[in-house]
C-alpha cells in the first residue's frame, strides 16, 4: 500500500460491509448470527491482509441492504455481481469469485440453444434472468425469487429446467438432497461478484483490489473448495438437523436413559467437524508451499539447464579432440553421466512441483538400492563409513519408477552420511514382511496398509545421534532443513515423501533404540508375481 | 555444398559450443547471435538454410523472431529448430504458439541429437 493509502485507512477506521444474509453459499448469517461463506472467507482474508476489521451490518434481506447502503448506513457489499444500475452508485473491484453458470434437469439439455420452447426457471433480475431475457433462444421463461423455488419446480416436474450458478446450485442440490436433478451442462457468461464500494471511496476500492490481488490463485482454489465440497460445514446451523437430533436424543433417553451416547456423539461429530477444518487449513498451507516451490523450481531448473547444455556440448567436443585417449574418454563419459544426473534432478524437483505421473516398470527395488549405494560408494569410503546392505533374495517385483526411487535412496543415503561426521555404519535392508505389530503399523503415515499385510520393507539405518524429536515432526515439510544456510535446500525429503506415496507406499523417520536415525519404506508388491 | 546454420541463443558460451560441433563435421558453415532483434538482420545477411532459435530470450523470444522471419518473403522456407529447457509456464505458452511442424529440442542436448535432428530436418 501507498502512504497515501495507509493514511486513508488511518482516517477511516469505521467501514461498514453488507453482506446478502441469505445468499449460500456466497454469504449468509448463521443462526447465531455469524457471516459465513465464500464471500466471509475473502473478507476475513482482506482484514487479515489489511491489518483492519470491518464492521458487519445485518440487515433483514437483499433489499434492505441496497437500501441502507443508498442511505448511506453500509459501504461495502461483499459479493455482488456488476450490473448498469449499480454502477450508478457503486464501484467494482476486479471480481474474486467466478462461478460458471449451469442448466439444472432431469432431462438432457447440452447448450442453452436446446432450451428452446420449453419451460425455464431463473431467479428474477439476477444476470441469468437478463440472459435468457435478451437470448435470441425463445423460452418459456418462469420467474422465481430464490434458486432453491426454482429447482424444487424443477424437481417436481413443474417446469423442464433451471439456470444458475454452479456454487448455488452444487450447494442446494446437497443440502435439499434432489436427488433426480443433474447438472446437464455448463453454459457462458460465468457469474462473477467483486466487491462493491460506495462512489464517494474510490481509494477504498484501490486498497481492496490490492489486497485481492495478495491472495494468490492456490488460496483462491482453496477457498472456493472448502464451500463447494465441504457439504457438510453448516449442517449444525440446519434447524431440520436440530430437531430430527432432538428427536433422536430423545430416542436415546427413553431406551438407553442416559446422556452417554450423545454425548459420545457429539463429541465425535466436534471432532469431525475440527478435523474438517484442520485439514483446510493444512490444505491452505500445503497449497500455498506447493505454489512457492513451483515458482522456485521453474526459475532455477531454467538457469541451470543452460549451462548444463554447455557442459554436454563442450564434453561431446572434447571427445572428438581428445581421439582415443583412454583417460580422456573415461573423464568425458563421466561428465556425460553427470550432466543427465543433474538433469534428471531438476525433472524431478519439476515433477514434484507439478505432480507429475511416474515412468513405472516392473522391477526389483533391490537393483535400485545396489545402483544407488555404488554412486554414493566414493563419498561413504571418504567419510569413513561402512556400508552394511542387507538385501533380501526373495523380494517379489514392484511398479517403480527406477529414476525416482534412486533420487530418494541418494537423498536418504547422503543425509545418513551428513549425520555420521566422524564416519559410522550405514545399514540397508530390504524385505519381505507381514505387518502385525502396532509399531509397524505406525510407520504408515498415509495409512495405505492394514493388519495382515505383506509388504516391500526397506530400512535405511545410521549410527548418527538421531533426530531431535522437534525436527522429527517438520523433517518432510517443504524448506525445512537442519543443515546450516546454503547447504540444504529442505526439498531432498518432502520431494522423497512425494515420490514414495505417488507409489502408493509410505515412508517414515525416527529413532533407532540402538542409537542414530531410521527411515523405513513400504511397498505394496505386486500380487502373484515374483522375480 | 555446406549448409548455412544460424545459431540464436542468449548464451554465448552455448552458441559456441554448437558453432564447434557442427563445423567441426565439415558439413556445416555456422553464424552465430546473441539477441533475438540481431537474428533478423543477421538471417537476411546470411540466408541460412536452418535457424536454431533458443524459446527464452531477453530481448526478443525466438517465437516473436521465427514470426517476423516468416513474414518476410525473401526469407521464406527458411527452417527452424527450438531449442528449449521447456519448463517455465511462458516458455510453454510461447512454445505452444509455434508449434506445427516445427522440431524442438530440450536442453541440455547432446550434439549427435542435435545433428540427426538437423539432417532430418533439412532432408539431408
Amino acid at each position: 500500500m501507498t502512504a497515501a493509502e495507509q493514511e486513508w485507512l488511518a482516517a477511516h477506521p469505521l467501514i461498514r460491509i453488507g453482506p446478502d444474509p441469505d445468499a449460500a453459499p456466497f454469504e449468509w448469517f448463521s443462526r447465531k448470527g455469524e457471516y459465513q461463506g465464500m464471500a466471509a472467507d475473502y473478507i476475513h482474508l482482506i482484514e487479515q491482509r489489511l491489518g483492519i476489521a470491518f464492521e458487519i451490518v445485518h440487515a433483514s434481506d437483499w433489499s434492505q441492504v441496497l437500501e441502507m447502503l443508498r442511505d448511506g448506513e453500509i459501504d461495502v457489499l461483499p459479493a455482488a455481481a456488476v450490473s448498469p444500475q449499480r454502477e450508478e452508485y457503486l464501484l467494482f473491484t476486479e471480481p474474486h469469485i467466478t462461478v460458471p453458470g449451469v442448466i439444472i434437469s432431469s432431462m438432457d439439455f447440452n447448450s442453452i440453444e436446446e432450451l428452446t420452447g420449453h419451460k425455464v426457471g431463473v431467479v428474477a433480475d439476477y444476470v441469468w434472468d437478463d440472459l435468457l431475457t435478451h437470448h435470441a433462444v425463445d423460452v418459456r421463461l418462469l420467474r422465481v425469487e430464490h434458486t432453491q423455488d426454482g429447482l424444487e419446480l424443477v424437481s417436481l416436474g413443474a417446469i423442464d429446467a433451471m439456470v444458475s450458478d454452479l456454487a448455488s446450485v452444487t450447494y442446494l442440490v446437497r443440502k435439499q438432497g434432489f436427488t433426480n436433478l443433474r447438472i446437464v451442462s455448463y453454459i457462458d457468461p460465468v457469474l462473477e461478484l467483486g466487491l462493491a464500494v460506495r462512489k464517494d471511496w474510490p481509494e477504498l476500492r484501490a486498497i481492496l483490489d490490492k489486497a485481492l490481488a495478495s491472495i494468490s490463485s492456490a488460496e483462491r482454489e482453496v477457498l472456493r473448495a472448502g464451500w463447494l465440497k465441504l457439504e457438510d460445514r453448516n449442517s449444525w446451523n440446519n434447524p431440520l438437523i436440530w430437531y430430527s437430533g432432538a428427536g433422536v436424543l430423545l430416542g436415546f433417553l427413553l431406551i438407553l436413559g442416559g446422556f452417554g451416547l450423545w454425548n459420545r456423539t457429539l463429541k465425535q461429530r466436534v471432532e469431525v467437524r475440527t478435523r474438517e477444518l484442520q485439514d483446510a487449513q493444512m490444505q491452505l498451507m500445503q497449497a500455498e508451499k506447493m505454489e512457492s516451490i513451483g515458482q522456485l523450481a521453474a526459475g532455477v531448473a531454467h538457469e541451470v539447464k543452460n549451462p548444463l547444455a554447455i557442459i554436454q556440448m563442450g564434453a561431446d567436443y572434447l571427445s572428438n579432440v581428445t581421439g582415443q585417449d583412454e583417460v580422456a574418454g573415461a573423464v568425458i563419459r563421466d561428465i556425460d553421466d553427470a550432466v543427465q544426473r543433474a538433469d534428471t534432478v531438476i525433472r524431478g524437483l519439476l515433477d514434484f512441483s507439478r505432480d507429475k505421473q511416474l515412468e513405472c516398470t516392473h522391477g526389483n527395488i533391490n537393483t535400485v538400492i545396489d545402483s544407488s549405494l555404488r554412486l554414493v560408494g566414493h563419498e561413504m569410503r571418504q567419510r569413513n563409513i561402512e556400508v552394511k546392505p542387507h538385501l533380501a533374495s526373495d523380494l517379489p517385483a514392484l511398479d517403480l519408477d527406477a529414476n525416482k526411487l534412486q533420487q530418494v535412496l541418494i537423498n536418504l543415503f547422503m543425509n545418513a552420511a551428513h549425520a555420521m561426521e566422524r564416519g559410522g555404519e550405514l545399514v540397508v535392508v530390504s524385505q519381505l514382511k507381514t505387518l502385525h505389530n502396532s509399531d509397524e503399523l505406525s510407520r504408515d503415515h498415509d495409512r495405505h496398509f492394514e493388519k495382515g499385510d505383506v509388504v516391500v520393507w526397506v530400512e535405511v539405518r545410521d549410527s548418527g545421534p538421531g533426530i531431535r524429536e522437534d525436527d522429527r515432526k517438520r523433517i518432510f515439510d517443504p524448506f525445512y532443513t537442519t543443515k546450516p544456510v546454503g547447504e540444504g535446500t529442505g526439498l531432498g525429503l518432502s520431494v522423497s515423501r512425494n515420490i514414495i506415496s505417488l507409489h502408493h507406499g509410505s515412508i517414515d523417520i525416527r529413532n533407532h533404540s540402538a542409537g542414530g536415525a531410521i527411515v523405513t519404506m513400504m511397498f505394496r508388491p505386486n500380487q502373484g508375481e515374483s522375480q | 555444398m555446406k549448409k548455412r546454420i544460424l545459431v540464436v541463443d542468449d548464451e554465448p558460451a552455448l552458441t559456441r559450443m554448437v558453432k564447434l560441433n557442427l563445423e567441426r563435421t565439415g558439413n556445416y558453415e555456422v553464424r552465430t547471435e546473441n539477441q533475438g532483434s540481431q537474428a533478423i538482420q543477421a538471417a537476411r545477411e546470411f540466408l541460412p538454410d536452418l535457424i536454431f532459435l533458443d524459446v527464452m530470450m531477453p530481448d526478443m523470444g525466438g517465437d516473436e523472431v521465427a514470426a517476423r522471419l516468416n513474414e518476410d518473403p525473401e526469407l521464406a522456407g527458411i527452417k527452424f529448430i527450438f531449442m528449449t529447457a521447456i519448463v517455465t509456464k511462458d516458455e510453454t505458452d510461447a512454445t505452444g504458439s509455434i508449434i506445427g511442424g516445427n522440431e524442438f529440442l530440450a536442453k541440455p542436448v547432446k550434439t549427435d541429437e542435435l545433428i540427426a535432428t538437423i539432417e532430418r530436418v533439412l532432408g539431408m
